[in-house]
């Protein structure tokens, strides 16, 4: 059975995965594919953004495990796993799962059997962005405009001092200068994380 | 000598991604270890008293009864949230 699984950053394409799952095997009479993406939220359970976290080595090994343990319950000929790590914005892809076999049943099966194992078993963790803060003042922070050095979106910067138990950063917009010593940030929306607690996410 | 990683929430808890643990004598459960980590005080005591935390050895998943083995990698981590 052909086995793929790939943990990046980097998004995919779930139209070439899906053919490179089935890659020529003229005995492959179905795939089902799933992609899951980043929900947005309403209201207080809106998010800005989202951080997917994993355990090198272990993570691809767990997912390696379940698609084989999917293998064992149905005849496939194939199994296609990308799961996506690092910082995710609403809409974006985070997953996809495809499932080859001869026949439907199996692929459809199969393809539900990966997906609800990897979200019970495969270690990854997200954690939710949601605004907190409009303005240019952050607590324990020194903050200091720069002017037009450059417009950047989604860039995680770690604060090097904690404040209030707060580790990391995400500002949206403006310039952002850091150095070893401090982090400078003129900003207009600066979002704080929040650990997404489990069953809620 | 053990290696200890943490992960997600657990980490930013403890304050740190890993450290190293000197095992005591005649093996040590994790749940063991666990008790001997708390012995530190805060921030451990705040990290463990979560109950729904998971262990891996070896990056396998184990109850809170295995053993660690000297050279072991022992990691700790919330419930997951993948998918």
């Amino acid at each position: 059975m052909q086995l793929e699984v790939v943990v990046a950053e980097a998004d995919f394409d779930s139209a070439e995965l899906s053919r490179k799952l089935v890659a020529g095997d003229l005995d492959v009479g179905a795939v089902a594919s799933f992609v899951g993406s980043v929900r947005a939220g309403l209201g207080d359970a809106a998010i800005d953004a989202m951080v997917l976290e994993h355990y090198p080595g272990m993570t691809e090994r767990s997912l390696r495990d379940i698609a084989q343990e999917a293998a064992v319950r149905w005849p496939l000929q194939g199994v296609s796993i990308y799961h996506r790590i690092g910082n995710l914005l609403p809409g974006e892809q985070i997953v996809y799962v495809g499932v080859a076999s001869r026949h439907r049943h199996a692929a459809f099966e199969a393809c539900e059997f990966v997906m609800d194992f990897l979200k019970t078993d495969a270690p990854f963790w997200k954690k939710e962005m949601k605004e907190v803060v409009e303005g240019g003042w952050m607590r324990g922070s020194r903050i200091e405009r720069r002017g037009r050095g450059g417009w950047f979106r989604g860039i995680t910067v770690q604060v090097l001092s904690a404040m209030n138990g707060l580790k990391m950063l995400i500002c949206r917009a403006n310039c952002i200068n850091v150095s070893n010593k401090s982090v400078c940030v003129s900003f207009k929306r600066c979002s704080r994380y929040l650990w997404s607690s489990c069953g809620e996410a | 000598m053990i290696k200890i990683v943490y992960f997600a929430k657990t980490r930013e808890q403890v304050g740190k991604g890993q450290e190293m643990l000197e095992l005591m004598e005649g093996g040590q459960s994790v749940q063991s270890v666990v008790a001997q980590l708390c012995e530190r005080g805060a921030p451990y005591t705040l990290a463990f008293e979560d109950e729904r935390i998971l262990a891996a050895i070896n990056q396998e998943m184990v109850p809170m009864t295995a053993i660690v083995n000297e050279g072991d990698e022992l990691a700790f981590f919330p419930p997951v949230t993948g998918g």
